[in-house]
């Protein structure tokens, strides 16, 4: 004998489980998936259903009774079971996402920040050359033009001279702006743009940034530059020398 | 304190006391100095330009003698000139670039030892020989506003001490010393294009 039914259950194709976003909120309802198909139940009967629950592309309306056993509508003969599946909520089933912002214009195209040969005179603060240049200046150079400088060596032999004035050797010159070396006669386009890239690749700025004129750059850190006695310069060759 | 730990905390700390007795330097002493003296010259010899003179043993333990009686003489006041003849023996071999550079590291402290006898009269026999001694030994005496005196041939023709002496003169802008036309002409051409700079009152 079968018991009276006590909730409406509905067959919904399994594609349009987006539909049911409409009765996400209504309380006591579950769904689940089975293949392409979605089964939606717990819609209280013999209550008349939600308006929106009426407005769901349904394949199927069932009534269901305590024993599983559905009904169609109307009927008072079952004729199937349901199915022992995996109810879920509908809060479950569909998670709130939030909507993507709408930009109000579009991004303007990127400005590529690139060095360029400069009308600009400008002053040389730095100069990269070898170090045997560097050596063979510095072993005879007067003492009052080497007070003024200091200088930094690579393990590959080339030295970064900074001060004023600088020596008189083969080599290129560069000029210190904020903390950015840039080789002489270039400067960054668009024009004003140094300060950015000074904070955005040095926000430290306890380095020095060392431009090519390729764009390439590298780090120095402040802490390799070291007064240019001539002492330091002969025992920094005997280190180069001596690995 | 004694004539090696004299030039120890000399070229140390700069800072010495001494004896307040006039006696012989001991043998002991001379020796230990002289080897405190040699290794001074290798850490000295990193600063001069180009390849720097030999070290000569009896130039530098003549010149540390020399600046520890001075020491003494100026400490004791009462010295007569009898007494400065008998402790300051002017030194007995010629002046080579070795000797000049090896009697520098200790010769090189006259200026200073001049500002300590100022409490003297300008006439007294001290201060008369301290300024007779740097002017025989220009290398080791500029910036105190002495001519130089005797044969400069000897730094001249050193490119080593030439420039060091060039050095010297522009670090105390002792422009007396440049009425010799070669360190005129080097003291120029250090300043290169500079001069404004590096050294605005030049005026060669």
């Amino acid at each position: 004998m079968s018991t009276p039914p006590k909730e409406m259950v509905m067959l919904l194709p399994a594609a349009q489980y987006a539909a049911l976003g409409a009765v996400r909120c209504l309380p006591g309802l579950t769904a689940a998936m089975d293949r392409d198909e979605l089964w939606l139940r717990g819609i209280p009967y013999p209550e008349e259903p939600h308006p929106l629950i009426l407005q769901l592309p349904a394949l199927h309306t069932w009534l269901l009774n305590d024993n599983a056993q559905l009904f169609p509508m109307g009927k008072l003969t079952p004729v199937a079971t349901l199915k022992q599946l995996n109810w879920i909520s509908l809060p479950e089933l569909l998670p709130v996402m939030l909507p993507v912002s709408g930009m109000p214009a579009l991004l303007p195209a990127r400005e590529p920040v690139q060095l360029a040969p400069s009308a600009e005179p400008q002053s040389g603060n730095a100069l990269l050359t070898t170090f045997d240049n560097w050596y063979q200046y510095a072993n005879m150079a007067p003492a009052t033009r080497l007070q003024a400088l200091s200088f930094a060596t690579s393990a590959d032999r080339q030295v970064l001279i900074m001060g004023s004035p600088l020596p008189p050797i083969p080599g290129q010159e560069y000029v210190l702006q904020e903390q950015l070396l840039l080789p002489a006669g270039y400067s960054f386009t668009p024009p004003g743009i140094t300060t950015i890239v000074n904070q955005q690749l040095n926000a430290a700025q306890t380095d020095l940034l060392l431009f090519r004129t390729n764009g390439h750059w590298e780090r120095i850190p402040t802490t390799a530059f070291v007064k240019a006695d001539r002492s330091a310069v002969r025992l920094t060759q005997k280190e180069l020398e001596h690995g | 304190m004694n004539l090696a730990a004299f030039i120890n905390h000399l070229v140390r700390e700069g800072q010495v006391t001494v004896v307040n007795q006039l006696i012989p330097f001991t043998q002991q002493e001379l020796q230990d100095t002289q080897t405190i003296l040699a290794d001074y010259y290798q850490q000295d010899i990193l600063e001069i330009p180009g390849t720097a003179p030999d070290f000569d043993a009896a130039a530098a333990l003549w010149s540390a003698g020399y600046i520890y009686r001075i020491v003494q003489l100026a400490m004791l006041r009462d010295a007569g000139t009898a007494q400065l003849q008998e402790w300051l023996t002017p030194y007995p071999l010629p002046q080579t670039a070795a000797a000049i550079y090896s009697a520098d590291l200790c010769l090189r402290y006259l200026p200073d030892l001049l500002s300590l006898s100022k409490g003297l009269a300008p006439d007294d026999p001290l201060v008369q020989q301290i300024r007779e001694t740097a002017m025989q030994w220009p290398f080791s005496s500029t910036g105190m506003n002495l001519p130089a005196q005797g044969d400069m041939s000897v730094i001249i023709s050193s490119p080593s001490l030439l420039q060091a002496y060039a050095d010297k003169i522009i670090a105390t802008r002792d422009s007396g010393r440049c009425d010799i036309p070669a360190v005129q002409q080097i003291v120029t051409a250090s300043l290169g294009n500079y001069t404004s700079v590096l050294w605005p009152d030049y005026k060669y």
